[in-house]
């Protein structure tokens, strides 16, 4: 059993810093990644992708890319600027964020700092933190609308 | 190790069986444990790794090694992972359960898993975090991997990264804490 008890007490009310947890206790088939490769290679043959990838990270033309980006963003603030927030705002935002939003925008410098070091606890600005709900799909003026309202 | 540049020349120059060989066996393990702790069970994660090799394949001829070929493929592999919980999400969902009540399940039955309760509660954990969340949670919580390799991975901010990060961890030790003596 990970040792992490004496006297029936944590020995530390933080049980994720033990030093076992961290080595996953994972194992795979002997053999596995000997064979490897041969098995990549037998998926490649059927998977019909071996003239045409599918996956583009570098566009060889930017400037269509661009273009659409900025008419988007350009249509994106002419909506926020005449229309009100609509729950389209959380469309594509995980169950998970949603039900996160007050705890994320309540993350203070002080309660990240429990676990982080200082210096860590200092580049999580509420900025940061907006714009990683952003990414998870919610609309970043919806959030600094539940940020005024928190307020 | 052979050279990653030499590697893709021998590939583009239509040797390209015998470059992706040695791709697979340079970097094969290591992509394997990056999608294995985020994913936990080995078919999963056998599944995502053989993925992720056959898109790099498709790509590799365009490849034009603005980041190094291993940040490339960890690139891939993330957003298979990604794609694949979204995937699994609507599944769980559909079937009317959690994804830590489906994760205790598989992992009592895993041959490949061998940890103790303490163990299965810490991965019970990371299976109810959001995607992109579990991700990041385990780069730095299994690997420390530096916050700005996680961001060229993700194309998100390390300030950003950093809120994820804390705001998972808390909600992994509220869960396991709230569980450990249940099982005791």
């Amino acid at each position: 059993m990970t040792e992490i008890f004496k006297n029936g007490m944590y020995k530390s009310d933080d049980i994720l810093q033990n030093e076992e947890l961290r080595k996953a206790p994972m194992t795979v088939p002997e053999g596995y990644f000997d064979t490897l490769g041969e098995r990549v290679m037998q998926r490649v043959a059927t998977s019909g992708k071996q003239q045409h990838g599918t996956v583009r990270f570098t566009p060889r033309k930017w400037w269509p890319a661009a273009a659409a980006a900025c008419l988007a963003a350009i249509v994106a603030a002419s909506l926020l600027l005449w229309t009100p927030l609509q729950p389209d705002a959380t469309a594509d935002a995980d169950d998970e964020i949603l039900d996160a939003i007050p705890e994320y925008l309540d993350l203070s410098a002080e309660s990240i700092a429990e676990y982080a070091s200082e210096e860590e606890a200092e580049d999580i600005s509420q900025d940061a933190i907006i714009e990683y709900l952003a990414y998870n799909g919610l609309g970043s003026a919806y959030l600094y609308e539940q940020l005024a309202d928190a307020e | 190790m052979s050279d990653d540049g030499q590697i893709i020349r021998q590939f583009k120059a239509g040797q390209k069986e015998e470059a992706f060989n040695q791709i697979v066996k340079n970097y094969g393990e290591r992509l394997y444990w990056h999608i294995r702790r985020i994913v936990i069970v080995h078919e999963d994660a056998d599944d995502l790794l053989q993925e992720t090799f056959v898109k790099a394949w498709g790509a590799l001829d365009r490849f034009r090694g603005d980041s190094g070929l291993y940040t490339w493929l960890y690139r891939i592999a993330t957003n298979e992972v990604i794609t694949f919980l979204n995937r699994k999400k609507i599944d769980t969902t559909a079937a009317l359960s959690t994804e830590p009540e489906l994760m205790a399940a598989r992992l009592k039955a895993d041959r490949n898993f061998d940890g103790d309760k303490l163990q299965r509660l810490l991965q019970e954990a990371i299976a109810s975090l959001p995607p992109k969340q579990r991700v990041v949670f385990c780069e730095r919580y299994y690997n420390e991997t530096p916050y700005e390799d996680i961001s060229k991975a993700m194309g998100t901010s390390t300030g950003a990264l950093k809120a994820s990060y804390h705001h998972a961890y808390n909600k992994v030790l509220e869960y396991v804490k709230a569980r450990i003596d249940i099982d005791y």
